[in-house]
C-alpha cells in the first residue's frame, strides 16, 4: 500500500510535469504525430490499423471466464488488428479500484463499461484525464456519429456542461426496465388459486400472507418467504411506485417538481407497509444481512413466493418458464394508480479514453465497430458458428445453434463475450434479434408491455450533468445523508424504531441537508428542461 | 525479581569515549546491522508522511499532492460537525475497550496454565488447536461467522433453539454485534497470544521454584507469586502497545460483518474512512478522518506509557 503511494508520488509529480507541458500547448500534438508516424488508423474498413498495436484495457470482470481467452475479444483482435491487454478488476469491488486508478495517476488507455458516473466524467475530464471525444465522433465513428445525429437527445445526455462528450453510452431503448422486474413464483399461485396477480397492496398482502399460512409448497412446514430480498434495493423501486413514488432517491412528478424520495409521505407509507410485512414475517427476516446467492438457495429450496431477477428461472433454477408471471405494480388507497420506473435507455460512463492513450483515433474506431450491426452482433452473441448461425445471410435472419456441452445458453453466452452483467457499450439494433427471438423472449416481452408500458412507466428523471459545484455539494451531502436513510430505513421496517419518531428522522434528514438534494436537481432539471 | 525482565529491554549504555561520529565508527558493524530497519521505516513509514498534507487540502488528482489548494481544517470542521461523529467515536473506543478488556487477560490466563502442564502429547495437542483458528483468514471467517449465525441455516442458531433458547438476531440487532465481534476475536486470537508469554515464561528460575516448594507453597501460590511476576514487564508492554492502537479498530472484519441493521454500532471510525475515501473517493476529508485517528492513537500511547512508568518502572521509552 504505502510502496504504491510513493509510486503513485513520482507519477503524480510526471503526471504535473506534464501537465505543465500541455499547458505550453505541444506537447499533445506531438505524441499524436509519433502515432500517426508508426501506424496508419484506417479511416474506414477492417482492419483499424496496418501494423498491430497495443491498448490496455481496465474493466469490471463478472469471473466467469478471463477476458484474454473470451472467443469475442480474440476475434475483435483478428478483425481490427487491436491487442487489448486486459487490466480488470472483480465487479464487486471496482469502483474502489476505478478510484485507486484515477488517483494514482496509471491510467489504462481506455475505460470498457466502467460506469463512470456523471460526476466522474465531469471531474476526470476537466481535469483532462479523460479526453473529449466529439473531434474523434465526428471523424473516426461513422457509427456513433449517425446515432447521436439520429438521437439528438442522446447527445443531449451525454454532453457534459463544459460541451464536451467523455464517455459514450449504453443504448437500449428496447429494455424497460428500470430495475431487475419482480416475478411470482407461479407453482405459489397456481397452489393457491390465484388466476388473477394482486391489484393493491392489501391483495399483496393477503397473498403474501396466505403464502406464509397455507403451505403452498406442500411440505408440511411454514418455511415460506412470501417476500425476500438483498438488502430491499432490487425491490424498493416496485414497492414505492404503490405510493405514487418513481424512483429511491431523487425523481421529477408530473408537474415538473422535483423530489427527494426519503422525506416524501409516499415513502413513510411504504415504510408502514414494509414495517407490516416484517412484523408478520412476510418479509424476509435475513433481508439486511443475506447474499444473493443466500436469497437462491431459499428460491431453489422453493421456499420463496416474490423475489426480484432477471428473469425468474435465475433465482428458481431449472428451465426458463412462462409459468412464473412478472410481478404487477401494485397501488396503495393513497394513490388513483401506481406510477411506474422506466429505464432512461442511455446509460453514460460506458467507455471512455484516458489522455495516456497514444492511439486515441484508433480507439474510437475500435469501440465504434462495436455500435455498427457486425460489431454490437459480435459482443452480444458471441462470433458465428458458436451458439448462432445465419440461415440467411441476405436478410440477416438467423437461429440458435445448440449449447456445446449442454447447459444454460446465458452461462455458456458469458465464457464468449465480456458484454455480461456489466455496463458495456452497446446499442440494441433490432435487426440483431432477427430469427433468435425465442417464445420466452416474446413472453417476456409481452409482460413488460403489458404489466409496465402500457401501463405509463415512465424515466423517473433524466440523464444529465451536474454543474462542478452542485455535483461537489451531492457528493459532500450524500455520504453521509445516504448511510443515515439506509440505516432509518432498516430501522423503521424492522421496528427497530417507531413512527412516531418520523417528524424527528426528517428533521435531522434536512439537517444534514436532505433540502439541498430537491433544491440542486430541480435547478438542473429546470436547465435540461430550457435546453 | 523484575530487574531481569528490565535488563533485557534496555540496551547497555554506551561508554562516553570522543564524539558521536567516531563512536560509530568503532561500532559500525552494529550500525549496518541496524540500517536495513532504518532504511525501511525512512522508505515506508516516513516517507509516505508528506502525504497527510492533503488533509488540509482539496486534494485533485491531476494537481498533485503539492500542486492541490489549501483549505485548513475545512475538513476536520466538517468530520467534527458530521451527524456520526459521536456514533463513530464512541463505537471505536467501545469495540476496543471491550476487546481489550476480554480479549487482553485471556491469553495471560491460557499461557499460565499452558505452563502448568508438563510436556506431553496433551498439551502439543491443545496448543495447535487453540494457535489453528488464527490461521483462518478474515474473510473466510467472517464467512463463518455469518453463516453460523444465519437466522434460516445457522449451526449456533439451530443449536439454541434445540435447547428451547430463542436466539436473538446476533448480525441484525445493533445491541449484539459487538459481542459477536469481540468472541469471535477472543476465539481466533487467545491461543495465538499465549505464545509470547509462554516464551516469557521459560525464563523463570527453576530455583525458585525448587525453593518455594521446600517452603510448602501450593501450585497456585507458586504461579501466582513466581510465574505471574515474571511475565508482569511483558504484560505492560503489551498492554501499553495494545492501548496505542486503541483507535485503530481493523476494518476488514467489520466491515465485512456491517450491514444496514447494526450500522448504528458497528459503524467506525475505519470504516467510515474506507466508505468516503475509496468508495466516495474524498480523498481529502478521509485523510483529515484518518490523521484524527491517529493523533488520538498517539495521545493514548504517550498517556498509558506515563502512567506505566510512573506506578511500574516498566515503559517503552
Amino acid at each position: 500500500m504505502q510502496n504504491k503511494k510513493k509510486g503513485a508520488a513520482v507519477l503524480l509529480s510526471a503526471a504535473l510535469v506534464a501537465g505543465l507541458l500541455a499547458g505550453c500547448g505541444t506537447s499533445n500534438d506531438k505524441a499524436k504525430e509519433e502515432a500517426e508516424v508508426e501506424v496508419v488508423v484506417a479511416k474506414e474498413g477492417l482492419p483499424i490499423v496496418n501494423e498491430q498495436i497495443s491498448l490496455t484495457l481496465t474493466a469490471p470482470d463478472v469471473g466467469i471466464q478471463n477476458w484474454k481467452d473470451m472467443d469475442v475479444l480474440k476475434e475483435m483482435e483478428k478483425r481490427t488488428n487491436i491487442k487489448m491487454v486486459f487490466n480488470n478488476a472483480p465487479k464487486e469491488s471496482f469502483d474502489t479500484k476505478k478510484n485507486l486508478i484515477f488517483s494514482s495517476g496509471e491510467y489504462p488507455d481506455v475505460f470498457y463499461a466502467a460506469g463512470l458516473t456523471p460526476a466522474e466524467q465531469m471531474n476526470y475530464g476537466e481535469q483532462g484525464i479523460l479526453i473529449p471525444l466529439e473531434d474523434l465522433i465526428e471523424n473516426y465513428a461513422p457509427n456513433v456519429k449517425k446515432v447521436l445525429e439520429d438521437n439528438p437527445e442522446v447527445r443531449k445526455s451525454i454532453t457534459a456542461p463544459d460541451g464536451h462528450i467523455y464517455s459514450l453510452p449504453v443504448i437500449e431503448f428496447n429494455q424497460p426496465w428500470y430495475r431487475n422486474p419482480m416475478w411470482y413464483n407461479g407453482d405459489f399461485l397456481k397452489a393457491l388459486g390465484y388466476d388473477k396477480l394482486p391489484e393493491t397492496t392489501e391483495e399483496l398482502y393477503t397473498y403474501l400472507k396466505r403464502v406464509k399460512e397455507e403451505d403452498p409448497n406442500k411440505n408440511g412446514a411454514a418455511d415460506e418467504v412470501p417476500l425476500s430480498s438483498v438488502n430491499l434495493r432490487d425491490i424498493r423501486t416496485w414497492l414505492l411506485g404503490a405510493y405514487g413514488i418513481y424512483e429511491e432517491e431523487i425523481y421529477v412528478d408530473d408537474s415538473d417538481v422535483v423530489h427527494y424520495t426519503p422525506v416524501e409521505d409516499g415513502y413513510k407509507e411504504y415504510l408502514i407497509f414494509l414495517n407490516r410485512l416484517w412484523t408478520e414475517d412476510l418479509l424476509d427476516h435475513e433481508t439486511f444481512s443475506q447474499t444473493a446467492e443466500q436469497k437462491k438457495a431459499k428460491a431453489q429450496n422453493n421456499q420463496v413466493a416474490l423475489f426480484s431477477d432477471w428473469n425468474a428461472y435465475m433465482t428458481l433454477g431449472g428451465e426458463p418458464s412462462m409459468d412464473d408471471p412478472m410481478f404487477l405494480p401494485v397501488k396503495s388507497e393513497k394513490v388513483d394508480k401506481a406510477v411506474i420506473a422506466k429505464s432512461k435507455g442511455v446509460t453514460t460512463g460506458a467507455f471512455a479514453i484516458s489522455k495516456t492513450n497514444a492511439y486515441p483515433e484508433a480507439s474510437m474506431r475500435w469501440v465504434d465497430y462495436i455500435y455498427g450491426y457486425e460489431g454490437a452482433m459480435l459482443f452480444n452473441k458471441g462470433p458465428e458458428g458458436v451458439l448462432w448461425e445465419y440461415t440467411d445471410r441476405d436478410s440477416l435472419t438467423k437461429k440458435y445453434l445448440p449449447v456445446p456441452g449442454g447447459g444454460d445458453r446465458e452461462d455458456y453466452r458469458a465464457t464468449l463475450t465480456p458484454n455480461y452483467g456489466i455496463p458495456a457499450p452497446t446499442i440494441s439494433i433490432p435487426e440483431i434479434q432477427l430469427g433468435l427471438t425465442t417464445e420466452f423472449d416474446e413472453w417476456v416481452m409481452n409482460e413488460s408491455k403489458t404489466k409496465l408500458l402500457d401501463k405509463g412507466s415512465r424515466i423517473p428523471y433524466p440523464t444529465l450533468f451536474l454543474t462542478a459545484e452542485e455535483q461537489a455539494e451531492v457528493t459532500t451531502l450524500t455520504s453521509d445523508l445516504t448511510t443515515y436513510v439506509r440505516q432509518m430505513e432498516a430501522k423503521f421496517i424492522t421496528g427497530a424504531d417507531t413512527f412516531d419518531n418520523w417528524e424527528k428522522y426528517v428533521a435531522t434528514v434536512t439537517k444534514m441537508g436532505g433540502d439541498r438534494m430537491s433544491e440542486i436537481y430541480q435547478a438542473a432539471y429546470d436547465r435540461w428542461k430550457q435546453s | 525479581m523484575n530487574s531481569k525482565g528490565q535488563q533485557a529491554l534496555r540496551t547497555p549504555p554506551l561508554r562516553a569515549s570522543g564524539g558521536i561520529v567516531k563512536r560509530m565508527m568503532q561500532n559500525w558493524e552494529l550500525y549496518l546491522f541496524m540500517l536495513p530497519a532504518f532504511v525501511y521505516f525512512a522508505v515506508f513509514h516516513y516517507g509516505p508522511m508528506y502525504g497527510i498534507q492533503i488533509a488540509f487540502k482539496n486534494f485533485i488528482p491531476s494537481k498533485g499532492v503539492f500542486g492541490s489548494e489549501w483549505v485548513g481544517f475545512q475538513h476536520f470542521e466538517r468530520f467534527f460537525n458530521s451527524h456520526y461523529f459521536w456514533d463513530l467515536l464512541w463505537n471505536t473506543l467501545s469495540i476496543s475497550f471491550y476487546e481489550l478488556a476480554l480479549g487482553f487477560p485471556l491469553p495471560i490466563i491460557l499461557a499460565l496454565a499452558f505452563n502448568e502442564i508438563s510436556n506431553g502429547y496433551f498439551k502439543k495437542s491443545v496448543q495447535t488447536i487453540t494457535y489453528a483458528p488464527h490461521f483462518i483468514s478474515i474473510v473466510v471467517m467472517t464467512g463463518m461467522i455469518i453463516s453460523f449465525l444465519s437466522p434460516s441455516s445457522g449451526m449456533l442458531i439451530r443449536g439454541l433453539e434445540a435447547l428451547g433458547i430463542d436466539a436473538p438476531q446476533f448480525l441484525n440487532d445493533p445491541a449484539w454485534f459487538k459481542t459477536v465481534y469481540v468472541i469471535s476475536g477472543v476465539w481466533q486470537n487467545t491461543g495465538w497470544g499465549t505464545i509470547i508469554y509462554l516464551a516469557a515464561l521459560s525464563a523463570v528460575d527453576p530455583q525458585q521454584h525448587e525453593a518455594a516448594i521446600m517452603d510448602g507453597a501450593s501450585r497456585f501460590k507458586r504461579m501466582l507469586h513466581i510465574n505471574l511476576p515474571t511475565i508482569i514487564p511483558t504484560i505492560t508492554i503489551l498492554l501499553i502497545l495494545n492501548t496505542g492502537n486503541i483507535l485503530g479498530v481493523g476494518y476488514e472484519k467489520i466491515l465485512l460483518l456491517q450491514n444496514s441493521l447494526n450500522l448504528e454500532s458497528s459503524d467506525v471510525i475505519s470504516t467510515f474512512v474506507y466508505r468516503t475515501g475509496l468508495v466516495s473517493a474524498q480523498y481529502s476529508f478521509s485523510t483529515a478522518v484518518g490523521l484524527f485517528n491517529s493523533i488520538v492513537n498517539a495521545l493514548m500511547l504517550i498517556t498509558v506509557n506515563q502512567i506505566a512508568k510512573r506506578t511500574s518502572a516498566t515503559s517503552l521509552w
